[in-house]
Protein backbone atom coordinates (compact mmCIF):
# COMPACT_ATOMS: atom_id res chain seq x y z
CA UNK A 1 0.00 0.00 0.00
CA UNK A 2 2.84 2.28 0.04
CA UNK A 3 4.04 1.46 -2.88
CA UNK A 4 0.75 3.40 -3.93
CA UNK A 5 2.83 6.70 -5.16
CA UNK A 6 3.34 4.02 -7.85
CA UNK A 7 0.15 4.55 -9.98
CA UNK A 8 0.68 7.97 -11.43
CA UNK A 9 -1.70 10.41 -9.14
CA UNK A 10 -4.81 12.00 -10.40
CA UNK A 11 -4.78 12.18 -14.64
CA UNK A 12 -7.89 13.94 -14.56
CA UNK A 13 -9.47 11.45 -16.13
CA UNK A 14 -12.57 9.86 -14.61
CA UNK A 15 -11.71 6.39 -13.89
CA UNK A 16 -14.60 4.09 -13.83
CA UNK A 17 -16.53 3.58 -10.29
CA UNK A 18 -15.97 -0.26 -9.69
CA UNK A 19 -11.83 0.63 -9.91
CA UNK A 20 -12.08 3.21 -7.85
CA UNK A 21 -13.86 1.15 -5.41
CA UNK A 22 -11.59 -1.55 -5.89
CA UNK A 23 -8.48 0.51 -5.22
CA UNK A 24 -10.13 2.22 -2.24
CA UNK A 25 -11.29 -1.33 -0.67
CA UNK A 26 -9.19 -1.52 2.17
CA UNK A 27 -10.06 2.19 3.17
CA UNK A 28 -13.75 1.46 2.64
CA UNK A 29 -13.19 -2.14 4.76
CA UNK A 30 -11.53 -0.45 7.47
CA UNK A 31 -14.26 2.51 7.81
CA UNK A 32 -17.31 0.44 7.63
CA UNK A 33 -17.71 -0.42 11.27
CA UNK A 34 -17.67 3.15 12.29
CA UNK A 35 -20.09 3.70 8.90
CA UNK A 36 -22.23 1.11 10.36
CA UNK A 37 -22.18 2.74 14.14
CA UNK A 38 -22.71 6.16 13.26
CA UNK A 39 -25.73 5.00 10.41
CA UNK A 40 -27.41 3.39 13.05
CA UNK A 41 -27.04 6.29 15.33
CA UNK A 42 -28.98 8.49 13.15
CA UNK A 43 -31.48 5.97 12.09
CA UNK A 44 -32.18 5.02 15.79
CA UNK A 45 -32.72 8.82 16.94
CA UNK A 46 -34.99 8.98 14.68
CA UNK A 47 -37.19 6.20 14.64
CA UNK A 48 -40.20 5.85 17.25
CA UNK A 49 -38.85 3.75 20.61
CA UNK A 50 -41.46 0.81 20.02
CA UNK A 51 -40.33 0.51 16.86
CA UNK A 52 -36.81 0.16 17.69
CA UNK A 53 -37.84 -2.64 20.24
CA UNK A 54 -39.32 -5.04 17.53
CA UNK A 55 -36.71 -4.73 15.64
CA UNK A 56 -38.30 -2.35 12.70
CA UNK A 57 -36.60 0.43 11.28
CA UNK A 58 -37.95 2.99 8.97
CA UNK A 59 -40.61 5.04 10.26
CA UNK A 60 -39.42 8.92 11.17
CA UNK A 61 -39.97 11.00 14.25
CA UNK A 62 -38.68 13.74 15.70
CA UNK A 63 -40.21 12.66 19.14
CA UNK A 64 -37.09 11.02 20.66
CA UNK A 65 -35.13 14.75 20.13
CA UNK A 66 -38.16 16.87 21.75
CA UNK A 67 -38.05 14.36 24.98
CA UNK A 68 -34.28 13.47 25.19
CA UNK A 69 -34.63 17.82 24.92
CA UNK A 70 -36.81 17.83 28.26
CA UNK A 71 -35.45 15.05 30.37
CA UNK A 72 -31.99 15.74 30.12
CA UNK A 73 -32.48 19.80 30.74
CA UNK A 74 -29.72 20.51 27.50
CA UNK A 75 -30.61 23.92 27.33
CA UNK A 76 -28.38 24.32 30.94
CA UNK A 77 -25.88 21.67 29.77
CA UNK A 78 -24.56 23.29 26.66
CA UNK A 79 -24.40 26.53 28.90
CA UNK A 80 -22.42 24.79 31.64
CA UNK A 81 -20.54 23.39 29.28
CA UNK A 82 -19.88 26.46 27.31
CA UNK A 83 -19.04 28.42 30.79
CA UNK A 84 -16.16 25.59 31.90
CA UNK A 85 -14.90 25.06 28.86
CA UNK A 86 -14.69 28.99 27.32
CA UNK A 87 -13.73 29.78 30.93
CA UNK A 88 -10.82 27.26 31.10
CA UNK A 89 -9.86 28.37 27.55
CA UNK A 90 -9.38 32.05 28.89
CA UNK A 91 -7.34 31.26 31.73
CA UNK A 92 -4.89 28.26 29.48
CA UNK A 93 -4.74 30.39 26.66
CA UNK A 94 -2.74 33.14 29.57
CA UNK A 95 -0.90 30.47 31.62
CA UNK A 96 0.65 27.97 28.25
CA UNK A 97 1.55 31.47 26.27
CA UNK A 98 3.47 32.46 29.76
CA UNK A 99 4.68 29.18 30.33
CA UNK A 100 5.37 28.28 26.56
CA UNK A 101 7.56 31.85 26.21
CA UNK A 102 9.33 31.40 29.55
CA UNK A 103 10.35 27.45 28.43
CA UNK A 104 12.04 29.44 24.75
CA UNK A 105 14.50 31.50 26.55
CA UNK A 106 15.35 29.08 29.48
CA UNK A 107 19.28 28.14 28.51
CA UNK A 108 20.26 29.05 32.68
CA UNK A 109 21.30 25.09 34.54
CA UNK A 110 18.07 23.49 35.90
CA UNK A 111 16.84 24.04 32.78
CA UNK A 112 16.33 20.19 32.40
CA UNK A 113 14.39 20.14 35.89
CA UNK A 114 11.55 22.34 34.88
CA UNK A 115 11.29 20.53 31.89
CA UNK A 116 10.76 17.21 33.51
CA UNK A 117 8.90 18.96 36.04
CA UNK A 118 6.17 20.30 33.60
CA UNK A 119 6.28 16.99 31.41
CA UNK A 120 5.84 14.66 34.75
CA UNK A 121 2.08 15.91 33.67
CA UNK A 122 1.88 14.54 30.26
CA UNK A 123 2.36 10.86 32.81
CA UNK A 124 0.01 11.73 35.41
CA UNK A 125 -3.25 12.70 33.97
CA UNK A 126 -5.62 14.83 36.59
CA UNK A 127 -7.75 11.54 35.48
CA UNK A 128 -5.61 9.32 37.46
CA UNK A 129 -5.64 11.79 40.41
CA UNK A 130 -9.41 11.90 41.31
CA UNK A 131 -9.00 11.12 44.68
CA UNK A 132 -6.36 12.90 45.99
CA UNK A 133 -7.83 16.29 43.24
CA UNK A 134 -11.34 16.03 45.08
CA UNK A 135 -9.75 15.78 48.76
CA UNK A 136 -8.26 19.15 47.64
CA UNK A 137 -10.60 20.26 46.28
CA UNK A 138 -13.00 19.03 48.97
CA UNK A 139 -10.88 21.02 51.79
CA UNK A 140 -10.60 24.51 49.55
CA UNK A 141 -14.46 24.10 49.97
CA UNK A 142 -14.57 24.34 46.55
CA UNK A 143 -16.56 21.42 45.71
CA UNK A 144 -19.49 21.26 43.50
CA UNK A 145 -18.31 24.28 41.37
CA UNK A 146 -17.72 24.83 37.63
CA UNK A 147 -14.59 26.41 39.07
CA UNK A 148 -12.99 23.04 40.71
CA UNK A 149 -13.42 21.23 37.39
CA UNK A 150 -11.03 23.71 35.78
CA UNK A 151 -8.60 23.93 38.43
CA UNK A 152 -6.63 20.81 37.83
CA UNK A 153 -6.05 22.04 34.11
CA UNK A 154 -5.00 25.46 34.37
CA UNK A 155 -1.53 24.77 33.72
CA UNK A 156 -1.12 22.59 30.59
CA UNK A 157 1.77 20.59 29.74
CA UNK A 158 0.94 19.84 25.73
CA UNK A 159 0.01 23.65 25.59
CA UNK A 160 3.07 24.97 27.36
CA UNK A 161 5.34 22.66 24.89
CA UNK A 162 2.94 23.47 21.84
CA UNK A 163 3.73 27.02 22.52
CA UNK A 164 7.53 26.65 23.34
CA UNK A 165 7.42 25.20 19.78
CA UNK A 166 6.14 27.75 18.46
CA UNK A 167 8.16 30.87 20.48
CA UNK A 168 11.12 28.62 19.28
CA UNK A 169 10.53 29.42 15.55
CA UNK A 170 10.36 33.24 15.91
CA UNK A 171 13.48 34.65 14.25
CA UNK A 172 16.07 36.28 16.91
CA UNK A 173 16.81 39.09 14.75
CA UNK A 174 13.04 40.41 15.57
CA UNK A 175 13.47 39.73 18.98
CA UNK A 176 17.18 41.95 19.45
CA UNK A 177 15.28 44.28 17.16
CA UNK A 178 12.67 44.66 20.04
CA UNK A 179 15.30 44.33 22.54
CA UNK A 180 16.65 47.45 21.40
CA UNK A 181 14.03 49.56 20.99
CA UNK A 182 13.49 48.98 24.61
CA UNK A 183 10.69 46.75 25.04
CA UNK A 184 10.14 45.08 28.41
CA UNK A 185 9.75 41.08 28.12
CA UNK A 186 6.10 41.61 28.55
CA UNK A 187 5.83 44.11 25.28
CA UNK A 188 7.74 41.88 23.53
CA UNK A 189 5.31 38.78 24.56
CA UNK A 190 2.67 40.42 23.71
CA UNK A 191 2.90 43.14 21.05
CA UNK A 192 5.98 41.26 19.13
CA UNK A 193 5.58 37.49 19.62
CA UNK A 194 2.12 36.73 20.19
CA UNK A 195 0.72 37.29 16.74
CA UNK A 196 3.06 35.27 15.41
CA UNK A 197 2.36 31.87 17.51
CA UNK A 198 -1.58 32.41 16.57
CA UNK A 199 -1.54 28.82 15.31
CA UNK A 200 -0.33 26.89 17.97
CA UNK A 201 -2.88 28.56 20.03
CA UNK A 202 -5.76 27.79 17.72
CA UNK A 203 -4.57 24.11 17.54
CA UNK A 204 -4.14 24.61 21.31
CA UNK A 205 -7.94 25.81 21.68
CA UNK A 206 -9.17 23.29 19.52
CA UNK A 207 -7.85 20.42 21.65
CA UNK A 208 -8.34 21.85 24.46
CA UNK A 209 -12.20 22.94 23.56
CA UNK A 210 -12.54 19.44 22.50
CA UNK A 211 -10.62 17.59 25.93
CA UNK A 212 -13.14 19.24 28.02
CA UNK A 213 -16.36 19.23 26.27
CA UNK A 214 -15.90 15.66 26.55
CA UNK A 215 -14.91 15.21 29.70
CA UNK A 216 -16.93 13.05 32.01
CA UNK A 217 -15.11 11.23 35.08
CA UNK A 218 -13.49 14.57 37.20
CA UNK A 219 -17.16 16.06 36.86
CA UNK A 220 -18.85 12.97 37.64
CA UNK A 221 -17.03 13.03 41.38
CA UNK A 222 -16.72 17.21 41.77
CA UNK A 223 -20.41 18.14 40.35
CA UNK A 224 -23.27 16.90 43.12
CA UNK A 225 -25.98 18.97 42.03
CA UNK A 226 -28.40 18.60 39.16
CA UNK A 227 -27.62 22.62 37.84
CA UNK A 228 -24.24 22.66 37.71
CA UNK A 229 -24.11 19.13 35.39
CA UNK A 230 -21.85 19.44 32.08
CA UNK A 231 -22.75 17.69 29.26
CA UNK A 232 -21.35 14.20 29.79
CA UNK A 233 -22.39 14.35 33.08
CA UNK A 234 -26.08 15.02 32.67
CA UNK A 235 -26.49 12.92 29.36
CA UNK A 236 -24.91 9.71 31.51
CA UNK A 237 -27.43 9.73 33.72
CA UNK A 238 -29.94 10.12 30.96
CA UNK A 239 -28.82 7.22 29.35
CA UNK A 240 -29.05 5.21 32.58
CA UNK A 241 -32.19 6.23 33.12
CA UNK A 242 -33.15 6.31 29.46
CA UNK A 243 -31.53 2.02 29.80
CA UNK A 244 -33.83 0.81 32.57
CA UNK A 245 -36.69 1.19 29.72
CA UNK A 246 -35.23 0.59 27.06
CA UNK A 247 -35.58 3.89 25.25
CA UNK A 248 -33.17 3.11 22.48
CA UNK A 249 -34.65 6.10 20.39
CA UNK A 250 -33.81 8.46 23.42
CA UNK A 251 -30.26 7.23 24.17
CA UNK A 252 -29.77 7.65 20.17
CA UNK A 253 -31.38 11.22 19.76
CA UNK A 254 -29.29 12.04 23.47
CA UNK A 255 -25.99 10.86 21.37
CA UNK A 256 -26.78 13.26 18.85
CA UNK A 257 -27.82 16.19 21.33
CA UNK A 258 -24.09 15.94 22.90
CA UNK A 259 -21.77 15.19 19.65
CA UNK A 260 -24.03 17.98 17.57
CA UNK A 261 -21.66 20.70 18.19
CA UNK A 262 -18.14 19.13 17.95
CA UNK A 263 -19.37 16.89 14.44
CA UNK A 264 -20.66 20.42 13.60
CA UNK A 265 -17.32 21.86 14.11
CA UNK A 266 -15.44 19.12 12.77
CA UNK A 267 -17.16 19.01 9.48
CA UNK A 268 -17.09 23.13 9.19
CA UNK A 269 -13.22 22.75 10.29
CA UNK A 270 -11.82 19.36 9.69
CA UNK A 271 -8.96 20.57 8.39
CA UNK A 272 -7.59 23.07 11.20
CA UNK A 273 -9.33 20.03 13.61
CA UNK A 274 -6.93 17.35 11.89
CA UNK A 275 -3.89 19.79 11.87
CA UNK A 276 -5.02 20.39 15.38
CA UNK A 277 -4.83 16.98 16.54
CA UNK A 278 -1.31 16.54 14.68
CA UNK A 279 0.32 19.22 16.50
CA UNK A 280 -1.18 18.33 20.24
CA UNK A 281 1.13 15.41 20.51
CA UNK A 282 4.40 16.12 21.58
CA UNK A 283 5.53 15.42 18.47
CA UNK A 284 6.18 18.28 15.66
CA UNK B 1 16.30 35.82 34.06
CA UNK B 2 14.21 36.73 36.73
CA UNK B 3 11.44 37.58 34.55
CA UNK B 4 11.51 33.97 32.91
CA UNK B 5 10.94 32.63 36.08
CA UNK B 6 8.25 34.65 36.70
CA UNK B 7 6.54 33.91 33.33
CA UNK B 8 6.51 29.98 34.73
CA UNK B 9 4.97 30.91 37.85
CA UNK B 10 1.20 30.24 36.82
CA UNK B 11 1.77 26.83 35.17
CA UNK B 12 4.11 25.36 37.99
CA UNK B 13 2.04 27.02 41.06
CA UNK B 14 -0.94 24.96 39.51
CA UNK B 15 1.03 21.89 38.71
CA UNK B 16 2.61 21.75 42.26
CA UNK B 17 -1.17 21.91 43.96
CA UNK B 18 -2.84 19.42 41.11
CA UNK B 19 -0.17 17.30 40.09
CA UNK B 20 2.55 16.98 43.03
CA UNK B 21 0.69 17.76 45.61
CA UNK B 22 -2.02 15.46 44.88
CA UNK B 23 0.65 12.66 44.34
CA UNK B 24 1.62 12.74 48.18
CA UNK B 25 -1.75 13.08 48.92
CA UNK B 26 -2.75 9.68 47.49
CA UNK B 27 0.59 8.44 49.33
CA UNK B 28 -0.60 9.91 52.62
CA UNK B 29 -3.47 8.33 52.32
CA UNK B 30 -2.67 5.28 50.49
CA UNK B 31 0.71 4.25 52.07
CA UNK B 32 -1.18 3.08 55.77
CA UNK B 33 -3.76 0.95 53.32
CA UNK B 34 -1.50 -0.77 50.80
CA UNK B 35 -1.85 -4.03 52.77
CA UNK B 36 -5.51 -4.03 51.97
CA UNK B 37 -4.48 -4.31 47.94
CA UNK B 38 -3.98 -7.99 48.33
CA UNK B 39 -7.83 -8.50 48.81
CA UNK B 40 -9.10 -10.58 45.57
CA UNK B 41 -11.34 -7.29 43.93
CA UNK B 42 -8.00 -5.30 43.69
CA UNK B 43 -6.15 -8.26 42.73
CA UNK B 44 -8.64 -8.79 40.61
CA UNK B 45 -8.98 -5.30 39.26
CA UNK B 46 -5.58 -5.08 38.35
CA UNK B 47 -5.71 -8.08 36.29
CA UNK B 48 -8.45 -6.78 34.30
CA UNK B 49 -6.84 -3.26 34.02
CA UNK B 50 -3.26 -5.08 32.55
CA UNK B 51 -5.31 -7.36 30.36
CA UNK B 52 -7.68 -4.68 29.10
CA UNK B 53 -4.34 -2.58 28.30
CA UNK B 54 -2.53 -5.36 26.45
CA UNK B 55 -5.34 -5.84 24.11
CA UNK B 56 -6.49 -2.21 23.25
CA UNK B 57 -2.84 -0.61 23.08
CA UNK B 58 -1.44 -3.20 20.63
CA UNK B 59 -4.95 -3.22 18.86
CA UNK B 60 -5.21 0.39 18.74
CA UNK B 61 -1.76 0.91 17.13
CA UNK B 62 -2.05 -1.36 14.85
CA UNK B 63 -5.19 -0.63 13.55
CA UNK B 64 -4.33 3.20 13.66
CA UNK B 65 -1.05 2.36 11.49
CA UNK B 66 -3.42 -0.14 9.26
CA UNK B 67 -5.67 2.91 8.55
CA UNK B 68 -3.14 5.27 7.71
CA UNK B 69 -1.78 2.81 5.18
CA UNK B 70 -5.53 2.50 3.56
CA UNK B 71 -6.40 5.97 3.74
CA UNK B 72 -3.37 7.61 2.55
CA UNK B 73 -4.00 9.81 -0.79
CA UNK B 74 -6.62 11.81 -1.62
CA UNK B 75 -9.32 9.98 -3.02
CA UNK B 76 -13.08 11.13 -2.39
CA UNK B 77 -13.43 7.30 -0.69
CA UNK B 78 -10.10 7.79 1.87
CA UNK B 79 -11.23 11.10 2.65
CA UNK B 80 -14.57 9.99 3.83
CA UNK B 81 -12.91 6.66 5.12
CA UNK B 82 -10.48 9.24 6.81
CA UNK B 83 -13.15 11.47 8.40
CA UNK B 84 -15.41 7.88 9.53
CA UNK B 85 -12.10 6.65 11.52
CA UNK B 86 -11.44 9.91 12.74
CA UNK B 87 -15.09 10.48 13.88
CA UNK B 88 -15.39 8.90 17.34
CA UNK B 89 -11.93 10.91 19.02
CA UNK B 90 -14.12 14.05 18.58
CA UNK B 91 -17.18 12.31 20.35
CA UNK B 92 -17.74 12.38 23.74
CA UNK B 93 -16.87 8.79 25.08
CA UNK B 94 -20.14 8.31 26.98
CA UNK B 95 -22.23 9.41 23.90
CA UNK B 96 -20.45 6.59 22.03
CA UNK B 97 -20.53 4.01 24.57
CA UNK B 98 -24.64 4.97 25.01
CA UNK B 99 -24.76 3.61 21.09
CA UNK B 100 -23.28 0.20 22.04
CA UNK B 101 -26.03 -0.05 24.81
CA UNK B 102 -28.24 -0.11 22.10
CA UNK B 103 -26.12 -1.88 19.24
CA UNK B 104 -25.67 -4.33 21.89
CA UNK B 105 -28.79 -5.33 23.77
CA UNK B 106 -30.48 -8.88 22.99
CA UNK B 107 -32.56 -7.36 20.61
CA UNK B 108 -30.51 -4.93 18.71
CA UNK B 109 -29.33 -4.52 15.09
CA UNK B 110 -26.94 -6.77 15.91
CA UNK B 111 -28.62 -9.57 17.41
CA UNK B 112 -27.77 -12.09 14.23
CA UNK B 113 -24.36 -11.70 14.68
CA UNK B 114 -23.97 -11.66 18.24
CA UNK B 115 -25.85 -15.16 18.25
CA UNK B 116 -24.41 -16.52 15.61
CA UNK B 117 -21.06 -15.62 17.89
CA UNK B 118 -22.55 -17.46 20.99
CA UNK B 119 -23.06 -14.23 22.63
CA UNK B 120 -26.77 -12.91 22.98
CA UNK B 121 -26.83 -10.66 25.22
CA UNK B 122 -22.72 -9.95 25.64
CA UNK B 123 -22.86 -7.31 28.51
CA UNK B 124 -24.68 -9.69 30.85
CA UNK B 125 -21.90 -12.08 30.06
CA UNK B 126 -18.65 -11.87 31.53
CA UNK B 127 -16.17 -12.13 28.11
CA UNK B 128 -19.01 -10.60 26.05
CA UNK B 129 -18.84 -7.56 28.46
CA UNK B 130 -14.67 -7.49 28.67
CA UNK B 131 -14.33 -7.45 25.09
CA UNK B 132 -17.27 -5.09 24.65
CA UNK B 133 -15.16 -2.59 26.89
CA UNK B 134 -12.23 -3.56 24.72
CA UNK B 135 -13.93 -2.68 21.32
CA UNK B 136 -15.35 0.21 22.01
CA UNK B 137 -11.41 1.49 23.71
CA UNK B 138 -10.37 0.44 20.40
CA UNK B 139 -12.62 1.93 18.56
CA UNK B 140 -12.82 5.85 19.99
CA UNK B 141 -8.63 6.30 19.78
CA UNK B 142 -7.90 4.48 16.69
CA UNK B 143 -8.63 7.38 14.43
CA UNK B 144 -6.15 9.58 16.54
CA UNK B 145 -3.40 7.12 16.03
CA UNK B 146 -4.07 6.90 12.46
CA UNK B 147 -3.92 10.78 12.27
CA UNK B 148 -0.19 10.55 13.93
CA UNK B 149 0.80 7.77 11.16
CA UNK B 150 -0.30 9.87 8.04
CA UNK B 151 1.94 12.58 9.66
CA UNK B 152 4.32 9.91 10.23
CA UNK B 153 4.14 8.91 6.51
CA UNK B 154 4.47 12.14 5.02
CA UNK B 155 7.72 12.75 6.99
CA UNK B 156 9.45 9.80 5.63
CA UNK B 157 12.30 10.58 2.97
CA UNK B 158 10.76 9.18 -0.31
CA UNK B 159 14.23 8.84 -2.14
CA UNK B 160 15.06 5.55 0.30
CA UNK B 161 11.76 4.35 -1.03
CA UNK B 162 12.03 5.12 -4.60
CA UNK B 163 15.86 3.24 -4.15
CA UNK B 164 14.15 0.25 -2.67
CA UNK B 165 11.68 -0.47 -5.08
CA UNK B 166 14.73 0.36 -7.62
CA UNK B 167 16.31 -2.32 -5.95
CA UNK B 168 13.61 -4.80 -6.71
CA UNK B 169 12.24 -4.75 -3.14
CA UNK B 170 8.43 -5.71 -3.02
CA UNK B 171 5.53 -3.97 -1.38
CA UNK B 172 5.82 -6.28 1.66
CA UNK B 173 9.42 -5.94 1.80
CA UNK B 174 9.78 -2.35 1.43
CA UNK B 175 7.12 -1.81 4.44
CA UNK B 176 8.85 -4.34 6.71
CA UNK B 177 12.17 -3.89 6.14
CA UNK B 178 11.86 0.55 5.68
CA UNK B 179 8.67 1.79 5.91
CA UNK B 180 8.11 0.05 9.62
CA UNK B 181 11.73 0.25 10.96
CA UNK B 182 11.43 4.26 9.86
CA UNK B 183 8.10 5.04 11.70
CA UNK B 184 9.23 3.72 14.86
CA UNK B 185 9.48 6.75 16.33
CA UNK B 186 5.89 7.32 15.21
CA UNK B 187 5.07 4.10 16.81
CA UNK B 188 6.97 4.64 20.25
CA UNK B 189 4.89 7.47 20.55
CA UNK B 190 1.72 6.69 19.54
CA UNK B 191 2.23 3.55 22.07
CA UNK B 192 2.75 5.58 24.80
CA UNK B 193 -0.36 7.25 24.34
CA UNK B 194 -2.66 4.70 23.56
CA UNK B 195 -0.96 3.36 27.29
CA UNK B 196 -1.86 6.31 29.14
CA UNK B 197 -5.38 6.29 27.32
CA UNK B 198 -6.14 2.64 28.49
CA UNK B 199 -4.91 3.61 31.82
CA UNK B 200 -7.10 6.32 31.89
CA UNK B 201 -10.14 6.08 30.07
CA UNK B 202 -13.17 4.62 31.92
CA UNK B 203 -15.60 6.52 30.97
CA UNK B 204 -16.80 3.40 28.70
CA UNK B 205 -17.39 1.53 31.74
CA UNK B 206 -19.46 3.82 33.73
CA UNK B 207 -22.07 3.59 30.78
CA UNK B 208 -21.75 0.06 29.50
CA UNK B 209 -20.55 -1.99 32.63
CA UNK B 210 -20.07 -0.42 35.70
CA UNK B 211 -17.10 -2.85 36.32
CA UNK B 212 -19.53 -6.08 35.91
CA UNK B 213 -20.99 -8.57 35.50
CA UNK B 214 -18.75 -9.96 38.55
CA UNK B 215 -15.80 -7.76 37.97
CA UNK B 216 -14.93 -8.57 34.66
CA UNK B 217 -14.86 -4.87 33.60
CA UNK B 218 -13.73 -3.40 36.86
CA UNK B 219 -10.65 -1.22 35.35
CA UNK B 220 -8.54 0.01 38.26
CA UNK B 221 -9.80 3.96 37.81
CA UNK B 222 -13.05 2.00 37.82
CA UNK B 223 -12.57 0.80 41.22
CA UNK B 224 -10.94 3.92 42.57
CA UNK B 225 -13.87 5.60 42.16
CA UNK B 226 -16.44 3.48 43.32
CA UNK B 227 -13.92 2.26 46.81
CA UNK B 228 -13.60 6.60 47.05
CA UNK B 229 -17.13 7.97 46.14
CA UNK B 230 -19.37 5.22 46.52
CA UNK B 231 -17.63 3.65 49.54
CA UNK B 232 -15.83 6.84 50.81
CA UNK B 233 -12.85 4.38 51.38
CA UNK B 234 -10.47 6.84 50.83
CA UNK B 235 -7.46 4.67 52.24
CA UNK B 236 -7.96 1.72 49.86
CA UNK B 237 -9.29 3.93 47.11
CA UNK B 238 -5.81 6.02 48.09
CA UNK B 239 -3.85 2.72 48.20
CA UNK B 240 -5.29 1.74 44.54
CA UNK B 241 -4.13 5.46 43.33
CA UNK B 242 -1.07 5.04 44.42
CA UNK B 243 -0.62 1.63 41.98
CA UNK B 244 -1.98 3.47 39.46
CA UNK B 245 0.51 6.54 40.00
CA UNK B 246 4.23 3.82 40.28
CA UNK B 247 2.69 2.47 36.60
CA UNK B 248 2.37 5.62 35.49
CA UNK B 249 5.49 6.97 37.35
CA UNK B 250 7.37 3.72 35.18
CA UNK B 251 5.73 4.19 32.43
CA UNK B 252 7.04 7.80 32.17
CA UNK B 253 10.70 7.23 33.63
CA UNK B 254 10.94 4.69 30.70
CA UNK B 255 9.71 6.55 28.04
CA UNK B 256 10.79 10.17 28.76
CA UNK B 257 14.91 9.61 27.76
CA UNK B 258 13.87 7.89 24.56
CA UNK B 259 11.01 10.38 23.99
CA UNK B 260 13.38 13.16 24.33
CA UNK B 261 15.41 11.43 21.66
CA UNK B 262 13.03 10.71 19.09
CA UNK B 263 11.37 13.70 19.10
CA UNK B 264 12.80 17.67 18.51
CA UNK B 265 10.92 20.21 20.94
CA UNK B 266 13.85 22.59 18.66
CA UNK B 267 12.11 22.07 15.70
Amino acid sequence: MTGSQAISPATGKRKPLGMALLRNAPALLLASPFLFIAAFTLLAAFTPTADLNRGQLGSFTLENFRLAWESADFPRLYANTLLFTLGLLLVQLFTVTTAGFALAQLKVRGRNAVFYLILAQLFLPPSALILPNYLLIHRLGLSDTLTALALPYVASATGAFLLRQGFLQVPRELLDAARVDGATPWQILYRVMLPLVRPQLAAFALVSLVYHWNEFLWPLVVIQSREKRVLSLGFAAFARSAESGMEWGLIAAGAVLVALPLVLGFVLFQRAFVEAFARSGLKG
Amino acid sequence: MLGVWLFLLPTLVFLAAFTYLPFGIAAWEGLPALGSLLQRENLNALGVTALYTLLVVPLSVALGLLAALAVEGNSRFRLLARALIFHPVILPTVAFAAVFLYLLNPLGPLQGTLRWLGLQNPLGDPLGAFLAVVLIGVLKDMGLFMLYYLAGLQALPKEILEAAKVDGAGRTATFLRITLPLLSPTTFFVGIMATLGALRNVDHIFVLTKGGPVGATDHLLYRVYTLGFEYFDFPQAGALTLVLLTALTTLALLALPRLERGVHYDG
